[in-house]
């Protein structure tokens, strides 16, 4: 195999300096030279160089994107011609015992004469199960009746159990990461450089208030709840193309009797009655998440364009006990009002989480969720009806013998090409995508699954 | 001391010498170009302040004009004034004497401001028209560019800025409400507008109709009160005059006025016409600014040869504001409109009384009306029915359908689409009289002017407040009526003595003294009548003049002391009532997403606080003046100012109980979601679930039991705030080659404002226990800076700074070819800011903690750099023991081993700073920008300017010292952004 690929890199190389010099003439003297190039993965103790993941060099200027695969030793080789890259690589290995997911992402890294002809990256692991998962993010509204602005007091998530086991627990939160839009540039104060300044602690930020359900919340096997964020009432009444959300199986976040910073009714509960008009009388009141609020405001500010959502389970103490501590206070970077709390969130409890960017500033957007968490991020287009959404695991839905005739294929949005919605109705378990990295797992629906019903 | 004042009065009186011989002082005042007679011209015998008004063929008589040496001085609309001494004995002949037209063809022409030291003897500069044209001036605000150090600011209408006078912004003690503004005489009073503390706003003032301006810095007369931070005198065009039609245009303003002095009857009559308009955006050209100035002055002056008495009467106003209604970019047909109208009038009599025991007599009235309506019409829609509250009274209140209760205390709004009309209806309204008796005597070599004075002023609002249109559209809203708010009146009595006396050869000095009474009464209110005595003293010595041989030709110092009362706004007097308005009852949304909420709504009345004393300044004014061999001339000043009991606003909180009812406990009720009506019980809050079938028997529900504050603001008196400064104006003797005159101006001004009133702040909330025993803290000190910002725990309670600008004007005047060109530079050399933790009492109000997360720490002191802080409140309180006041830092950290919950709660209540190099020191590198000016005359009756501002386009960079960056000038706050002018005036 090592012989094989010698010869490949041998031929590449010929290939590419025949390509040179044939173009070569005193009027073009600007062809990029082409060099070989290892990205040399570092693997955490413990754990054996994996071979077979995808790595890719995409050139920062919009140019070529370059593929390769790590070896045995987790060394990924490139023939690459001069210039500046990002590296991503990302893949699953599944040890018989549990799936190991592999990330791992460099940017600037400069390809040229006179430089390290390698690069080094850590490869961040995450061991999973298939789980729970964030299977989709309807946060962007979509345009009034009346076309003067977007309605965005709709916004929902929905929770999926990606697994042939039933989910239970009492502990299971919802959060989202700071800052509130991911082109913010007051994101720049969460980064010192380019590292992002929680990268190396044990926590992620939970910004603004967490949700917790109450009780024992089950998830059956490869089912899902749909858990409104805003506007838990029917939509469509005066907003045609909105959500209907009068549904005794829908879960609310709805408390506007916790009292949290402020300095008056206005500020201290959520009760914006706008945001949060009374639920929908359907809905039971033990679907209601309570809340904590750890930030000054009427409402929680789950952002319209770019949220960064992710779900935690606490582990020897509940959501509430938890970010009411104390010793998990925490306070947005560069902010010192009440308007920019939150507390810290264990980053072994989170389960899932998903990194939306604003489809229009995405040059200017910031990785709120760190890698182990979500690896790349989801482009998102607001106030379309638009949401973002898992895409189907094609191999392991497939290998699910009740599948048999079950799955809807030609569906063009899902890469998998599978019809997960249709699919379901259907009778079918589907395996969602889950490698941590949401620019793998995700793609963006034109009409958010709840409408499409 | 009303008595005093009288007693005071009669004595001064009883003592004068009535011994004087007299004559009639006569002459005529012609132009000196051609020789015709100028009438209206005013003649002044400055020492005894006889005076006359020519006529129409420029002579005029002053009748009992004792014998001696007397300075006489002429003015006269469009000319230069002019000052000459005369021995007035028998053989006194008729007086002629020649003005100069005002224009570039004189040798002399000012487009600075100017120490206006021959009349005042304390700190203030005068500007005249020509330097108003210079600087193309859209806004009077603009002026404060032209004082001592001044920045020049890119005149435009959209903002309302408020002038300030020794002062910078973000500043405790609000100096711009401290800074009176006079047009002629009328102030313009912005005590009664509601939603702000601060100065008036001079934009519907147009400035083609300026003919000067007196800036006093220093120790105003007592004439003069209801200030804090000095007074602004402006001077309109009174007298016969051209057609004189100014145009002006900038990037986003253009302007037009026309204006003449005419003769009608035996007076004249000033009629100017003025239209100004600016955008917000070039991009959008459409929400604008609009000015349109109509006024019209006349002035005559009867029994001009004996004992003469002038009638001054005037009548100006503005229609226009602020629209956005015909922006395309406004989403629908939404617009916010706001009107900016006035009318302001004025009459006042001057009589030469030239009696033994009364020299003048003058009279003023004025009144100013203005409509200040915010009309907004706005595109609404929503989903779900939401809760309008209406509510006035105290108790649970259901919301209900408006078709079946219109005046329901709570109606659920319609959901879908609709639009809603408000209006903010403000008409602050200001009347004032004041007569003022004169009498100028000579004591031997003594000239002493006495004056007495009485003022009565009032304002009042006459506006509706806030209000909607459709009732049926109203949002949560309470009416609250400026119209039924008690009026301000205060009635001030004033008396003043200038002595003016030489001293040795050479030398003279000036004295005024003066005290003012201020008795405030507000009728209807807890404030009843309050007195505030303003003594105020100004001393000046010239110890030389005209010493030609001399290194120093002239010299000159001045001292002066004076205190001074702000009398409150309304905002202050009459803060609005508070509607605590909290959910008590949240039964789930119907199928068409109707919601029939509960609120507990607890009125708070606003909190008047009776022991709220009046803003007051105390000022140290000191001055020297030089003249140096060869024509330098240089003025000094110096000042110390602090204000006393700033007014600020804060928090008070009562601590109340509540009853919540929530979903669940209806899900259980047995009465489908369809057939549940509710009521709940005004006083108790317990809500009853009945069924409109009547099949099932009503349900009482049980609700839960909480515990909160409800919050009010009210004004309290802040912590002192001090100035102080020097400002300097260094005239070089004009370069005669080169016709150029070198100024260069400056000041250093240092400012120190530090709270440290203990205020409640209710962090918010209170975890682990569901809010049933809510804590409150009290920090000390607050860090807002205006006094309708209510004070909050913040990372500091004070700030001090001190900023040193230097700025070089190079004048080129040649006169032959009417032409002016000016250059400006104004830099910064030094400006350094720090944020404050200090108290007096030694106690400690911030730790410095080793990371941003800590709660503990040592004492911070301010030689610490680059450390994050946290700040304790001095106290809390619990909610069932509001009144005891528990010290902060023993208990928390006791609770941090003892009681997890306590410190808990305790934490919120710790703020921290939000990077380590907050409270570090910060002093900014130097910066400069530079600004042309030209003006140049074509024959008598054209004239053209233009300005270019920060015409370089400084791209350079500050560094800052407390972060260690940099960042650009441009589009910065430290110089104004490239920009343009130009105008045209043409004399017809």
């Amino acid at each position: 195999m090592k012989a094989f690929v010698t010869f490949l890199k041998i031929a590449a190389v010929a290939m590419a300096a025949a390509a040179i010099m044939s173009s070569c003439n005193k009027e073009d003297d600007s062809a990029p030279k082409i060099f070989e190039f290892d990205v040399v993965f570092n693997f955490p103790l413990g754990v054996d160089p994996i071979a077979g993941i995808e790595v890719k060099a995409s050139q920062s200027n919009g140019g070529g994107v370059y593929e390769s695969t790590t070896d045995s030793e987790g060394v990924a080789s490139f023939v690459l011609p001069a210039g500046i890259y990002n590296i991503v690589a990302s893949g699953i290995h599944n040890d018989g015992e549990s799936l190991i997911i592999c990330n791992a992402s460099k940017s600037g890294v400069i390809v040229g004469d006179k430089m390290l002809p390698q690069a080094t990256l850590p490869m961040v692991i995450s061991r999973k199960v298939y789980s729970l998962i964030i299977k989709e993010v309807y946060c962007g509204g979509v345009m009034k009746d009346d076309q003067s602005a977007a309605f965005n007091y709709d916004k929902y998530i929905t929770i999926y159990n990606n697994s042939p086991e039933d989910y239970s627990s009492e502990n299971l939160a919802v959060t989202m990461a700071a800052g509130y839009n991911a082109e913010a540039n007051t994101n720049s104060k969460l980064y010192t450089g380019d590292v992002y300044n929680y990268a190396a602690t044990d926590f992620m930020p939970a910004f603004n208030g967490i949700w917790y359900f109450q009780g024992t919340l089950t998830i059956p096997a490869f089912s899902e709840i749909v858990v409104n964020i805003h506007g838990a009432i029917d939509n469509t009444q005066t907003v045609s193309n909105s959500v209907n959300f009068a549904n005794a199986d829908y879960y609310c976040m709805y408390d506007p009797e916790y009292e949290g910073p402020g300095t008056n009714a206005n500020n201290k509960y959520y009760n914006n009655t706008s945001y949060y008009p009374a639920p929908a009388d359907v809905i039971p009141t033990s679907h209601y998440l309570k809340t904590v609020k750890l930030g000054q405001g009427n409402a929680w500010g789950f952002s319209n364009v770019s949220p960064a959502v992710y779900i935690y389970e606490t582990q020897g103490t509940s959501p509430k006990a938890s970010a009411e501590d104390a010793a998990n206070a925490w306070m947005h970077d560069g902010y010192n009002t009440a308007a920019f709390g939150g507390c810290k969130v264990n980053r072994n409890w989170i389960v899932d989480g998903v990194e939306v960017w604003n489809s229009e500033k995405i040059s200017s957007s910031w990785k709120r969720l760190t890698d182990d968490i979500d690896a790349g991020h989801i482009s998102f287009t607001s106030k379309q009806g638009h949401s973002v959404y898992r895409n189907v695991d094609k191999e392991a839905t497939e290998a699910l013998p009740e599948n048999a005739g079950k799955l809807v294929y030609g569906y063009g949005e899902d890469p998998s090409g599978i019809d997960a919605e249709a699919s379901i109705k259907n009778g079918a378990h589907i395996f969602f995508a889950d490698t941590n990295n949401s620019s793998n797992d995700f793609h963006e629906r034109e009409k958010c699954a709840l409408r499409a019903q | 001391m009303l008595k005093k004042l009288i007693t005071i009065t009669v004595l001064l009186f009883g003592c004068i010498s009535l011994c004087a011989q007299t004559m009639v002082l006569s002459g005529k005042i012609t132009d000196k170009k051609d020789g015709q007679p100028v009438s209206y011209a005013s003649v002044v015998l400055e020492e005894n302040k006889l005076w006359a008004t020519t006529g129409d063929d420029g002579s005029f008589f002053i009748s009992r004009v004792p014998y001696g040496e007397f300075t006489l001085t002429v003015q006269c609309l469009g000319y230069v004034g002019k000052s000459q001494k005369i021995i007035v004995s028998a053989a006194t002949k008729p007086f002629n004497i020649a003005l100069e037209a005002d224009n570039l063809t004189l040798e002399q022409v000012e487009v600075v401001a100017r120490r206006d030291e021959e009349r005042a003897n304390t700190t203030s500069y005068l500007i005249d028209r020509n330097a108003i044209d210079h600087r193309q001036t859209l806004n009077l605000t603009d002026i404060s560019a032209l004082l001592p150090g001044g920045k020049t600011v890119n005149s435009t209408l959209i903002d309302d800025d408020r002038l300030a006078l020794r002062s910078d912004a973000a500043e405790k003690g609000n100096a711009s409400f401290g800074t009176a503004i006079e047009v002629d005489g009328v102030r313009l009073d912005n005590n009664a507008m509601m939603d702000e503390t601060a100065g008036a706003s001079t934009r519907n003032l147009s400035s083609s109709d300026i003919e000067s301006v007196e800036v006093v810095t220093g120790i105003p007369s007592v004439e003069y009160g209801d200030l804090s931070n000095g007074v602004v005198k402006i001077n309109v065009r009174k007298g016969k005059s051209p057609l004189i039609v100014e145009s002006s245009v900038n990037p986003h303003s253009k302007s037009i006025s026309v204006s003449k002095g005419l003769q009608a009857g035996s007076g004249i009559l000033n009629v100017s016409a003025g239209h100004a308009k600016s955008l917000s955006n070039l991009v959008s050209p459409h929400t604008a600014y609009k000015r349109n100035t109509l006024s019209l002055r006349y002035t005559n002056t009867l029994f001009r040869k004996k004992s003469p008495l002038t009638i001054e009467a005037g009548l100006s106003g503005n229609i226009g504001g602020y629209n956005s209604s015909s922006d395309p970019d406004e989403m629908l047909d939404s617009y916010e409109r706001v009107r900016d109208n006035a009318i302001r009038g004025n009459i006042s009599l001057k009589w030469l009384a030239a009696r033994k025991w009364l020299t003048n007599l003058s009279f003023s009235g004025s009144f100013s009306y203005q409509d200040k309506l915010t009309e907004t019409y706005k595109n609404s829609s929503s989903a779900s029915s939401q809760p309008y509250i209406h509510t006035m009274e105290e108790g649970y209140f259901i919301a209900e359908d408006y078709e079946s209760n219109p005046n329901a205390n709570i109606i659920l709004g319609p959901t879908g689409y609709w639009y809603v009309r408000s209006y903010n209806d403000q008409k602050p309204i200001s009347i004032n009289i004041k007569l003022k008796g004169e009498l100028n005597k000579q004591f031997g070599k003594v000239h002493s002017q006495f004056s007495l004075g009485a003022q009565l002023s009032s304002s009042g609002n006459g506006g509706r407040g806030l209000y909607y249109e459709n009732p049926r559209l109203a949002p949560t809203w309470r009416e609250y009526r400026y119209d039924e708010l008690p009026w301000m009146n205060n009635l001030a009595l004033f008396a003043e003595e200038k002595m003016e006396a030489p001293l040795w050869e050479g030398a003279s000095a000036k004295l005024t003294a003066g005290l003012r009474d201020d008795i405030t009464i507000i009728g209807g209110s807890e404030y009843g009548n309050v007195s505030s005595l303003s003594p105020r003293a100004n001393l000046s010595i010239s110890f030389w003049k005209d010493r030609k041989n001399s290194l120093i030709e002239a010299l000159g110092a001045r001292a002066g002391w004076g205190r001074s009362f702000k009398l409150p706004s309304f905002q202050v007097l009459y803060p609005a009532p508070n509607y605590s308005d909290i959910l008590a009852f949240t039964p789930g949304s119907t199928a068409d997403n109707k919601a029939y909420y509960a609120y507990h709504t607890y009125p708070s009345q606003a909190i008047r606080n009776p022991g709220l004393k009046w803003q007051y300044t105390d000022q140290i004014d000191l001055g020297l003046e030089m003249t140096v061999k060869g024509g330098t001339k240089i003025s000094v000043s110096g000042f110390y100012n602090q204000t006393y009991r700033p007014y600020v606003s804060v928090y008070k909180y009562t601590p109340y109980t509540y009853r919540y009812t929530g979903q669940n406990e209806i899900e259980g009720c047995g009465i489908a979601s369809a057939d549940r009506r509710y009521e709940i019980d005004q006083a108790t809050g317990q809500v009853t679930v009945f069924d409109r079938t009547g099949i099932h028997e009503p349900v009482q529900l049980i609700g839960t039991t909480r515990n909160s504050y409800v919050s009010n603001r009210t004004f309290i008196n802040g912590s002192k705030v001090k100035r102080y400064g020097i400002e300097w104006i260094i005239d070089f003797a004009r370069i005669k080659p080169l016709r150029t005159q070198i100024r260069v101006d400056g000041k250093y001004y240092a400012y120190s404002g530090v709270d440290q009133t203990l205020f409640a702040y209710n962090y918010g909330g209170s975890v682990s226990n569901g809010g049933s025993y809510p804590l409150m803290a009290y920090y000390k000190g607050g860090s807002s800076t205006s006094a309708g910002t209510v004070a909050t725990a913040g990372t500091s309670n004070g700030t001090e700074s001190r900023q040193m600008n230097l700025n070089a004007t190079i004048t080129t005047h040649i006169p032959k070819i009417r032409l002016i060109v000016s250059m400006r530079v104004e830099s910064t050399l030094y400006w350094y800011k720090r944020s404050l933790n200090r108290l007096s009492d030694g106690e400690v109000r911030a730790y410095a903690i080793a990371n941003r997360e800590d709660s503990f720490g040592q004492p911070y002191s301010e030689s610490m750099r680059n450390t994050f802080v946290a700040i304790y409140p001095a106290y809390y309180s619990t909610w069932d023991k509001p009144d005891e006041l528990i010290p902060f830092a023993e208990k928390f950290a006791w609770a941090r081993d003892n009681d997890q919950q306590l410190f808990n709660n305790l934490s919120r209540m710790v703020v921290r700073t939000n990077y380590a190099y907050v409270l570090n020191p910060n002093t900014l590198s130097a910066w400069f920008s530079a600004n042309l000016s030209v003006t140049k005359e074509i024959g008598d009756h054209v004239s053209v300017s233009f300005y270019a501002n920060n015409f370089f386009n400084n791209m350079g960079r500050v560094k800052s010292s407390q972060t260690g960056l940099k960042s650009s000038l441009f589009g910065s706050s430290y110089i104004p952004k490239f920009y343009y002018g130009l105008s045209l005036k043409i004399k017809l």
